[in-house]
């Protein structure tokens, strides 16, 4: 942090140039612009002196969009002051692209120096300087002139005006296509249609047709949105994108593949994927049943209940995760309420076991809303039946409740698996899947989605993250598949 | 039957509520995008800004004020201002100019612009080298240092408007009731231990950091002599002092035997401080206002000398600006808007009002900034502070670093082995 | 038939007993896991013994056969005796600084010992021991039972559900408390001291909350609606119709949520953006129905598959129309399902955050969660404001909640198959 240093450098130059006799400022003789330059907002200015500058001489590059014939109607682009160069730098060309340059009359023309604040300080002799002006307005007439001045400041020369046009226009990026996914979309739909139709032709039966036109509009509307993105994530995955070269990635075969199964740690973040996916379903499926079972037939106050209940569900869970990891803070509510002593979050079992607990909490009242409705189909003379029967409380449970509550908890348990999996926002935001034990591989709590965030967002390896992406695709669609043809979940009632 | 009419009611809505909204919307569908009409002259050119300040807070009255005037002077720009929220901004900035649809101007942090400006999507950056939209006049605004904190591989990609470090700062009231001297500018590292261990009794922390925050911790790196990169950009986790200052940092906790409670986060920190359990933290000005509003007599000081090495602990400094987007098509609209968003007009406005530090070298000796005790110390502590390299590999530092802190911590790793490993690692992920 | 009385007879005590040691047990399951994490194995121990003396308890009571009844009954008291000791010990080792958590554990020891030794050593237990009840006795007994077991059993369902409730509590008592306190601490301080309104009025007094509450109303409503719209008819196909590709149909539902998102958010934008839904209600609207479908067509053919087929055939024969099939008979008897079907799509559009605030590149139509997380900058978060809005957010929902709340109660699908 450097303060003041310009000006005091300014109150220098001009001791400086007090200290010298007072001469006339030189005058500017002819001033030339172009704004034929290659540059975007740039124009090129020239000014011929009279005669040789003297030390004290400085000129103001004023410009304007409109004409003047005033400086104080005009704004100043910089300054160039004739003086001692010896102390000073010489940029490097280009650097900001307001190059200047200034030539004493034997046809060189040299870099000026520049002063700390940024003004260009030629020496004494110069009779001829040209500068590349940066921020002049695009595509528009400006209006150029030099104000010189002499050591004591108080002359008011100014130059002829002059004008040029900066006609180098502005290098844009090229739109990002939407053809192309017109195009998938399109294709999409369209081999949707003819898929639904010709099977609806098929079919024999009026209802097997009408069952077309039924699931129709839900299919359409997933596969237009969501098809596209899908296709594309695996198609990326068989490529070398990053986020340096977006846009020119090439085909690189399965080499992200091999980078995934090779990375230190795949097996652990897995493990604990599954472990967190597993423990959470069930406990969440558990949690829920046993709630919706207590808070099924005659109980007082069920409505408080239910809605208390709901409430985890309700709040956005955005602040609910900050308050849980509030209170696993070492000293937050759970440590002063046991009166322990453990950094929950900074140690790699209990932090697990913390996100998993947060979750859970998180989770079962969806499923406790879900089997409550459920149970809400079972026709109650079935237990009376039973009752009179004499089956006692468990085997009624379990072999008249639980049937009835299959159709129902088997499609939310598996969407709650696939949930879970490839939930990213509790230990986003609890844990950032740390305690980090490991350079360079997965935290402790990371679990696949979360560290797909990583590579792809924090390391710019869009390849390689779709690949993980993939896997973990590919891993969802072993486990659905198993468990549908387990549980004969997609079975109709015909 | 009750339930039928309520059928009957879902399925009339069914059909009459969504025309509604697709009719309701049809109207304004455009307009965002910052790609309006053609820039012909006397049309009304539209800005998307998306700014990153906390909603409802006194930065963002400050901002939207600033946004206001420069709307009033200017008929022919309309400006549309989104307020994103901070930790998504760069990710939903990455994601809508991969679209095409990025705003004109966005706020950024240094720290981030390495990592955004390293992006190219079909060859093209994110977002627009300011350098040839500047006239020197207007670069010389701001000190050098912000200036080349904002600049990527040579690129300048924003202005800096704002900047941000941590200092020490402590509770006045603390030292004088138990009589111990109060920090000052030539404190050594020593002299706080002292003072720290003499006030940490009972509830109360003498000292209190989050030990695990790597940020901080690199401070300390500096203070002991090491750095976080080589002149030459090659990372140096590991260098001379930084084996020293991670084993004298991590000291601090009370499991090896320091004053700071083991565990303490960022939260804790600060509740120690409001709470007066704590006599001195680590800490940036954007909390002051919350600490004199629980009535705590709060102070500032340097962060201290060490001996043993001569230098002084110096905090990273990160800046704040903005950034103009590469596909803009009013980029000359678009910087003046940021010029006039950074200018010593505004930064003066957020320095006085929010304790917002300015980048700008008129408003830096303001008058009025120098006698604002929190603002003229917090710009004393950056004199000693170090800018945060605006690089690709700065966003990478990281991870490894809190894996070697957490090795540390926990024991598994001595600190010359563990931060040599982070280095190893951060070099491999550079590479590949 | 006095035989049958006396035969059948057993004493309430016994009953509520048994349900009272089970659910300590339990209970003692969590103190044990906090001793374990305090290191207190002093504690841990006597839980041990407690818990051991509460299986004892259980089994002793659970067994009903004549023989060995005052074995059982003189059992019974003696692990009730031990138990009631080791809840004592518990509390004493503690010292003088002990938690609420410790009394909370003593309790658990202390409620079932002092009930064990008081209800085995009643008279009718003592009787039924002794197998010296009078018929009469028995008959009265067994009234008792019909009458009273109920009530104790729901008694005890509330213990557990006021458990279960502290736990849900626990965080959102943290947040009301963060939402009425001054200041913008996220933790510490006293609970609910120098209550004030101010972040409430904060919040209510902007334009920003009305605005993103309009918008969050607009899109959730809507995506409530089409979703239903658009699940219903997909749910009853796939329930009562078999037609080819309907397995591969309905694993598609569920392929695309495999898929993480954050990966493919970009082709995302670039779908939205083609078909110029970006920031427009509709396109929120669209991508929400799309990701709460899955869940919809498969939760409804689920409760689908539960309405009897005959019904169907019944009505059909009746003369009703397909559609009168499905509008009278099956609608109604789903009536629970389509409410946590709603309530589902409606609470997935209103707490979703990442598509809403990526769809907008204007904050025109920002929804509450994105509204929500702009209180959270870079160095602080005005954590007063974002309690209070969240509590806010959940409102709605709880009303809805409510509301919906009418579908889920029983005896309204019976009625309506009786009916």
């Amino acid at each position: 942090m450097r303060r003041g240093i310009p000006l005091i450098v300014v109150m220098a130059l001009v001791m400086i140039l007090l200290a010298i006799p007072v001469v006339q400022a030189t005058a500017v003789s002819k001033v030339e612009a172009s704004g034929q330059s290659s540059s975007y907002r740039n124009i090129n200015l020239t000014w011929e002196l009279a005669g040789p500058a003297v030390e004290g001489d400085g000129f103001h590059i004023m410009f304007s969009k409109s004409p003047f014939a005033n400086a104080s109607n005009a704004t100043l682009h910089s300054t160039v002051f004739t003086g001692p160069t010896t102390a000073l730098a010489q940029p490097v060309l280009g650097e900001w692209y307001d190059d200047c340059q200034s030539s004493t009359g034997d046809g060189d023309w040299v870099m000026v120096f520049r002063g700390e604040n940024g003004s260009a300080v030629v020496p004494a002799g110069t009779v001829a300087i040209q500068c590349d002006l940066t921020g002049m307005p695009a595509g528009e007439e400006v209006f150029l002139a030099i104000w010189s001045f002499d050591s004591h400041l108080i002359s008011d020369d100014l130059s002829e005006v002059v004008t040029a046009t900066s006609t180098a226009v502005d290098e844009l990026p090229p739109d990002a296509d939407t053809r192309p996914v017109w195009f998938a979309i399109g294709s999409i739909a369209l081999s949707l249609v003819v898929l639904l139709a010709v099977l609806g032709w098929k079919e024999r039966t009026a209802q097997g047709r009408s069952a077309m036109l039924y699931v129709a509009p839900a299919l359409m509307a997933l596969a237009l949105l969501t098809f596209y993105p899908v296709g594309y994530g695996i198609v990326l995955s068989f490529t070398d994108a990053n986020q340096s070269a977006l846009g020119e990635q090439s085909f690189n075969g399965l080499d992200n593949y091999v980078e995934v199964f090779g990375s230190a740690g795949f097996l652990r973040v897995l493990g604990f994927t599954l472990l967190w996916t597993v423990v959470n379903v069930f406990a969440h499926v558990g949690i829920g049943l046993a709630l919706a079972m207590a808070l099924q037939g005659r109980v007082k106050g069920k409505v408080a209940y239910r809605t208390i209940l709901l409430l985890p569900w309700a709040i956005p869970s955005y602040i609910t995760v900050l308050i849980w990891r509030g209170i696993f803070q070492y000293d937050g509510l759970f440590n002063g309420l046991l009166g322990t002593q453990i950094d929950i979050l900074g140690l790699p079992v209990p932090a697990a076991a913390a996100v998993i607990v947060v979750n859970i909490w998180l989770g079962f009242p969806f499923m406790m809303m879900v089997i409550s409705g459920a149970l809400q189909t079972i026709p109650g003379d079935i237990y009376e039946a039973a009752e009179v029967d004499g089956v006692s409380t468990v085997s009624q449970f379990r072999h008249l409740t639980l049937p009835m509550l299959k159709p129902a908890i088997v499609p939310v348990a598996l969407l709650g698996f696939i949930w879970t999996f490839n939930m990213f926002n509790v230990i986003y935001l609890m844990t950032d899947g740390g305690p980090n034990l490991w350079f360079g591989e997965p935290g402790s709590t990371d679990i696949l989605i979360t560290y797909v965030y990583d590579v792809a967002f924090r390391r710019g390896l869009y390849g390689v993250a779709a690949a993980w992406s993939v896997v973990i695709f590919l891993i969802l669609l072993w486990f659905s598949a198993t468990y549908m043809k387990k549980t004969n979940a997609t079975g109709a009632v015909v | 039957m009750g339930a039928n009419e309520v059928m009957a009611i879902i399925l009339a809505l069914l059909i009459i509520i969504p025309g509604c909204i697709g009719a309701g919307d049809g109207t304004n569908g455009d307009g965002a995008g910052g790609a309006g009409d053609g820039a012909g002259g006397g049309e009304l050119i539209t800005l998307v800004v998306w700014s990153t300040f906390e909603a409802d807070s006194l930065e963002d009255e400050v901002f939207l004020d600033a946004i206001a005037t420069f709307d009033a002077q200017h008929p022919s720009i309309a400006i549309d201002v989104s307020n994103r929220p901070f930790m998504q901004a760069a990710d939903s900035f990455r994601v809508a100019a991969q679209g095409g649809e990025a705003p004109d101007l966005m706020r950024f942090a240094s720290d981030q612009l390495g990592q955004v400006g390293a992006m190219r999507v079909d060859g093209f950056p994110l977002l627009e080298d300011l350098r040839p939209h500047l006239t020197p006049i207007q670069r010389n605004i701001y000190d050098a240092q912000a200036l080349s904190s904002m600049r990527v591989g040579g690129d300048l990609l924003a202005l800096p408007a704002s900047f941000d470090c941590v200092s020490l700062i402590y509770n006045a009231d603390i030292f004088a009731a138990e009589g111990v001297e109060p920090p000052n500018a030539n404190w050594s590292w020593q002299q706080m231990l002292e003072a720290a261990d003499a006030l940490s009794h009972g509830n109360q922390v003498g000292l209190s950091v989050p030990l695990k925050d790597p940020y901080r911790w690199l401070a300390f790196q500096r203070g002991f002599g090491g750095e976080l990169f080589a002149a030459n950009g090659v990372p140096t986790l590991d260098s001379n002092g930084s084996a020293a200052a991670l084993e004298a940092w991590l000291a601090l906790d009370q499991s090896n035997g320091g004053m700071v409670p083991t565990g303490t986060s960022i939260d804790t920190m600060k509740n120690h401080f409001r709470e007066r359990e704590a006599a001195m933290i680590i800490d940036g000005p954007w909390n002051w206002a919350t600490y004199s509003q629980a009535r705590i007599n709060v102070a500032q000081a340097p962060l201290p000398m060490v001996n043993s090495s001569g230098e002084r602990i110096s905090p990273m400094v990160t800046y704040k600006g903005w950034s103009v987007s590469k596909q803009s098509l009013h980029k000359e609209e678009a910087v003046e808007l940021a010029l006039w968003l950074s200018s010593p007009e505004v930064q003066k406005q957020f320095a006085l009002e929010t304790w917002t530090l300015p980048t700008a070298v008129s408003v830096q000796s303001d008058s009025e900034v120098i006698d604002d005790p929190v603002l003229s110390g917090f710009l004393g502590q950056a004199e000693y502070g170090f800018p945060a390299p605006t690089t690709r590999e700065m966003s990478m530092v990281w991870d490894p670093l809190s894996a070697a802190i957490e090795q540390v911590y926990a024991g598994k790793m001595s600190a010359e082995e563990a931060l040599s490993k982070a280095n190893q690692q951060l070099l491999e992920e550079i590479d590949g | 038939m006095s035989d049958l009385a006396i035969r059948w007879f057993i004493p309430l005590e016994l009953r509520i007993l048994s349900g009272m040691s089970l659910l300590s047990c339990a209970l003692l399951l969590v103190v044990l896991l906090f001793d374990y994490l305090r290191g207190d194995y002093d504690s841990m121990l006597i839980h041990w013994l407690g818990m051991l003396a509460l299986s004892v308890m259980i089994l002793t009571s659970i067994d009903h056969t004549e023989e060995g009844r005052t074995k059982r009954r003189d059992m019974g008291l003696i692990t009730s005796g031990i138990t009631l000791a080791c809840g004592i010990t518990g509390l004493f080792i503690r010292g003088q600084e002990y938690l609420l958590v410790d009394l909370w554990a003593a309790l658990v020891l202390l409620i079932p010992g002092l009930s064990g030794l008081y209800l085995l050593s009643s008279p009718v237990v003592s009787r039924w021991v002794d197998s010296t009840l009078e018929r009469a006795e028995a008959e009265a007994g067994l009234a008792r039972n019909r009458l009273l077991l109920p009530k104790w059993q729901a008694g005890l369902k509330h213990v557990v559900l006021l458990h279960v409730v502290a736990v849900v509590m626990i965080p959102v008592l943290w947040i009301i408390d963060v939402a009425i306190s001054p200041g913008d601490a996220l933790q510490g301080g006293t609970l609910f001291s120098s209550p004030t309104g101010e972040h409430f009025s904060n919040i209510l007094g902007g334009e920003n909350f009305w605005r993103w509450a309009r918008n969050s109303v607009i899109v959730s409503i809507g995506t409530t609606i089409l979703g239903l719209c658009l699940a219903i008819p997909a749910g009853y196909a796939f329930s009562r119709y078999r037609f080819k590709g309907r397995g591969a149909m309905m694993f598609t539902f569920l392929l695309v949520q495999m898929f993480p998102g954050i990966i493919i958010l970009v082709p995302y934008f670039m779908v939205m953006k083609s078909l110029g839904l970006l920031n427009t209600a509709i396109g929120l609207i669209l991508a929400y129905s799309v990701t709460a479908l899955p869940l919809c067509v498969w939760m409804l053919k689920g409760f689908f598959d539960t309405v009897p087929k005959e019904l169907e055939e019944a009505a059909l024969l009746d003369g009703c129309s397909q559609f009168g099939v499905f509008y009278r008979i099956i609608l109604p008897l789903s009536l629970p399902a389509i409410a946590v079907t709603a309530l589902f799509s409606f609470l997935a559009a209103w707490n979703e955050f990442l598509l809403a605030l990526t769809f907008n590149t204007s904050d025109e139509m920002f929804t509450l969660p994105v509204g929500l997380a702009s209180y959270i900058s870079a160095t602080d978060a005005a954590w007063g404001d974002f309690a209070a809005m969240s509590l806010l957010v959940a409102i709605p929902v709880v009303l809805l909640f409510i509301v919906f709340q009418k579908f889920l109660i029983e005896g309204l699908t019976a009625g309506s198959v009786k009916g």
